[in-house]
């Protein structure tokens, strides 16, 4: 078995207290508890202070570009099925730039994880306004208070059809390693939202505050992960009263499942080396 | 020139059924052993608005379309206005009064009309006016004497498949009518096929989308990731119908971006992979181009070029992406960027893009055209046994873990090739990074490594300049020839075929053809020892800018020898367009 040691790769740059220290514990903590190997295990991020964390995670990775992190995951995992894909990126990188593609990454529902870790402000580039910034929130780039609505990650993820919610907390680590682990486990795409606070530039939303607002959803009478109603009740009232745990969980088609059984070799897998196996591919432009 | 071909132009509205005409005509004449290209002008919808469907069949493999017109088919009077410039003193001109009220003549010949009611002989006996395209089929079969065994063949090819004996029936039945007809017409014209053949049993019809997608799987290709954009299209489409079956995935993307980003994804997970688009798909590519490039995961994008900027004209051909292909994306990357020039090359280069990409773990950019991709070309079998699969420094994971052995992704090999590993391999576990990154592939901002690395990777472009896998340029015409023409992609076809006009007309043999095949890296060697025995240098393109002429120059050093025949109209070249452009030069 791993240990958290072995899956660790250098000294991380993050500040001291950093959320993301958590997460990256957390990470570790579900890949030990699921006995995943490191060359089965593939970490891809995009850019930014979170989208660091495959550089000191001890598995395969893939430090990509700004936003695109989620269709370079997918493209992972479809040419290799039998791959374990860990996304992680923050709140700038998923829900500005890449926004789109997680719309398309939870409708689509190719079996991979999404981790990301919502800080609510760009922090790399030193404490800019972020999608998921609270309304009112001064930064350098909103000096008068950040006048859009805040991004309700877990809404856009319920209603684009992911097919795993769940909402972690970096002060939780030992709760969040687990909701990862089970994420990891589901069949098709799964989103956990982290609060996992910057303590360098945002003094709004912190350790405390975030303590403050969440409370554990399986606690909550009646508690029912397969409720949609339920999960998009909860997500609806984050930004007063965070739901921490697993908010939805379905089973439906997985993206290309069918082509997976179909053919059990990898796409990465396959042995490409007869280009003549393919010939008869030409035989509809011969002659008749 | 047109003493080897005979061309056929079909005009009406978009909805018409004009193109389905055209592709039957071609199958009709294929079995008939001619060599054929086609040269489809439609406009960028559904329906309304004017088609035409060109066809020309040669007596030998034929790249490029005709400026003439042989036989013209008129459903509305618009076709005049597109066509009537092609005729000559010899040409047939076939119309249908039911939407041909007014014959517009062209001045300076006088062709030979012919009214043909086909919509009404078709309504009349089928009851559906649909059939008019085959009953026009069998008007240009009797005016060039097809046997009718081909014809058969040709019609049933096509419907049969489609939709079944009774409708194939009721096709052959309205062919037969057409060619009555005709027949019964006093003294109607008769013109003769080329009297030369191809061998048709050992020849293909396709299109250059076809032929990208058949290297494409031939040459390992296992994940296609790709958004509709004409004219790249068919590619994702015919490769979501068969690359499963070779046991591969495509998967739909929701942009360009996400398109080329899980190409890379793919790629660096092991499978061969490529995205296929246009211009305007290109250049959302590029930030993900950089990003191949820097972390060194091998990635296909196959470029059907049409004319921009920005929209522009999608169903229109251009070669105007050639500077965006070798330098798009911020920073320095190695990268190759390739030109096919005809249906045998875009399987070919296909096939082969992913050798290089592999071998040399970059980007690599295939540009072929909208009048290459989307029309039909008679051209010999795909020989499969040309291809060879090499994977470069992929390293097996008994390499991987041998003794004493420390796998660094990017170490600093002599010529820039680092040892590669992809997930799932024990020994190889590392960070492929988009960041500035050591050998290891964790993020650094040393400046010593910095240069290092940069130099590594740029490496790659010296060694994948003389691999066997880069396609060298190709020389046609004499040796001793004055004036030199440079082209790229689809031009050379026109281009060869233009200096054999103007060798007719002058008897002299006074132009020789440098196709650039690769364009980064470039030929320089070559290019300048082309250059310098030569007196003037035209460089033929289409588009505004003199692209590759820009390129030539870029790397030779200026001398006032290059000379630039452009054309951005959204047409493509015609042989006899190219050798009236070169001898008004050369007088």
């Amino acid at each position: 078995m791993l240990t958290t040691n072995e899956l660790t790769y250098g000294k991380s740059t993050w500040c001291p207290g950093c959320g993301h220290y958590a997460v990256l514990n957390a990470i570790q903590r579900a890949v030990i508890e699921l006995g995943l190997k490191k060359e089965e295990t593939v970490c891809v991020s995009g850019i930014g202070c979170s989208s660091k964390l495959p550089e000191y995670l001890d598995v395969y990775g893939f430090h990509t570009m700004h936003g695109r992190s989620l269709p370079h995951a997918q493209g992972v995992k479809l040419a290799n099925p039998e791959l374990t894909v860990i996304n992680v990126g923050g709140d700038g990188d998923g829900f500005a730039i890449g926004c789109g593609h997680f719309v398309h990454a939870a409708r689509r529902n190719v079996d991979i994880t999404y981790i990301l870790m919502n800080n609510q402000i760009y922090s790399l580039t030193k404490g800019q306004t972020s999608p998921t910034s609270d309304r009112g929130f001064i930064t350098k780039t909103s000096p008068e208070g950040a006048e859009e609505a805040p991004v309700n990650t877990l809404l856009m993820a319920l209603t684009a059809g992911a097919t795993f919610v769940g909402c972690g907390f970096s002060s939780e680590v030992t709760g969040l390693g687990s909701l990862i682990a089970s994420a990891v486990k589901h069949k098709g795409f799964s989103f956990i939202n982290v609060m996992s606070p910057c303590v360098t530039f945002n003094k709004l939303n912190t350790y405390d505050s975030y303590k403050k607002q969440s409370y554990k959803f399986e606690e909550t009478t009646g508690y029912d992960p397969q409720s949609y109603e339920k999960a998009i009740e909860a997500a609806l009232g984050y930004f007063e009263r965070k739901p921490l745990g697993l908010l939805f969980k379905t089973e439906t088609s997985v993206f290309k499942e069918v082509h997976m059984s179909e053919h059990p070799i990898a796409p990465a897998m396959q042995d490409i080396s007869d280009p003549k196996k393919h010939s008869n591919l030409m035989e509809r432009y011969l002659r008749h | 020139m047109t003493s080897g071909s005979i061309n056929i132009a079909i005009g009406g509205e978009a909805g018409d059924g004009i193109l389905s005409a055209g592709e039957i005509l071609c199958k009709i004449f294929f079995e008939s052993g001619a060599g054929l290209c086609t040269y489809k002008n439609f406009p960028s919808r559904i329906r309304g608005g004017h088609t035409s469907y060109s066809i020309r069949a040669a007596g030998g493999y034929c790249s490029s379309r005709s400026c003439e017109t042989d036989i013209l088919v008129a459903f509305d009077e618009e076709t005049f206005d597109f066509h009537n410039g092609e005729l000559k003193d010899s040409s047939i001109v076939i119309y249908d009064p039911a939407k041909v009220k007014n014959i517009k003549k062209p001045e300076g010949c006088s062709p030979t009309y012919y009214e043909i009611p086909f919509a009404e002989l078709a309504s009349k006996n089928f009851s559906k006016h649909l059939y008019k395209n085959t009953v026009m089929v069998g008007v240009i079969a009797a005016i060039l004497n097809i046997e009718d065994a081909h014809i058969v063949k040709g019609l049933s090819a096509l419907i049969k498949a489609k939709k079944g004996e009774d409708v194939l029936k009721i096709n052959m039945s309205a062919c037969e009518l057409g060619m009555e007809h005709y027949r019964k017409i006093e003294g109607a014209k008769r013109l003769a096929m080329p009297s030369g053949k191809i061998d048709a049993a050992d020849s293909l019809m396709i299109t250059g989308n076809e032929a990208v997608t058949l290297g494409a799987i031939a040459g390992g290709c296992r994940f296609i990731a790709a958004y509709p954009i004409s004219p790249a299209t068919e590619i994702f489409e015919m490769m979501c119908s068969e690359l499963p079956k070779a046991g591969g995935t495509a998967m739909q993307a929701e942009d360009e971006i996400a398109a080329i980003c899980a190409a890379i994804g793919a790629g660096f997970a092991g499978a061969r992979s490529m995205t296929s688009t246009s211009g305007p798909g290109l250049s959302l590519m590029a930030e993900a181009i950089g990003l191949a490039g820097c972390a060194e995961v091998p990635v296909v994008i196959v470029d059907a070029q049409r004319p921009g900027p920005s929209t522009g004209l999608p169903t229109k051909t251009e070669q105007g992406d050639l500077y965006h292909a070798i330098f798009c994306s911020h920073g320095d990357i190695p990268r190759i960027v390739i030109a096919a020039a005809d249906v045998g090359e875009c399987f070919e280069f296909a096939a082969n893009a992913f050798n290089l990409a592999e071998i040399y773990q970059c980007p690599v950019i295939l540009l072929t055209e909208q009048v290459i991709a989307q029309n039909k070309f008679a051209a010999p079998k795909f020989d499969y046994s040309n291809i060879e699969i090499n994977r470069g420094r992929l390293l097996s994971e008994a390499e991987l873990n041998k003794p004493g052995y420390k796998f660094l992704r990017y170490e600093f090999a002599s010529d820039g090739v680092s040892p590669r590993a992809i997930p799932s391999q024990a020994g190889g576990v590392h960070l492929c990074n988009g960041n500035e990154h050591l050998e290891s592939g964790r993020i650094t901002e040393d400046p010593e490594l910095r240069r290092k690395i940069t130099d590594k990777r740029m490496k790659k472009i010296e060694a994948a300049a003389s691999s066997k896998y880069l396609p060298a340029p190709k020389f046609y015409g004499d040796d001793a020839a004055r004036y030199g023409v440079i082209v790229m992609g689809s031009n050379t076809g026109a281009a060869v075929e233009a200096i054999d006009i103007i060798s007719a007309k002058t008897g002299r043999r006074d132009f020789k053809i440098m196709q650039t095949r690769s364009l980064m890296p470039f030929c320089v060697e070559a290019a300048a020892e082309f250059i310098s025995k030569r007196e003037k240098v035209f460089v033929v393109e289409n588009n505004y800018s003199a692209q590759l002429c820009g390129l030539v120059k870029m790397h030779i050093p200026a001398h006032g020898k290059l000379v630039s025949v452009l054309k951005y109209d959204g047409m493509s070249f015609a042989a006899a367009e190219i050798a009236d452009r070169l001898m008004t030069e050369v007088r």
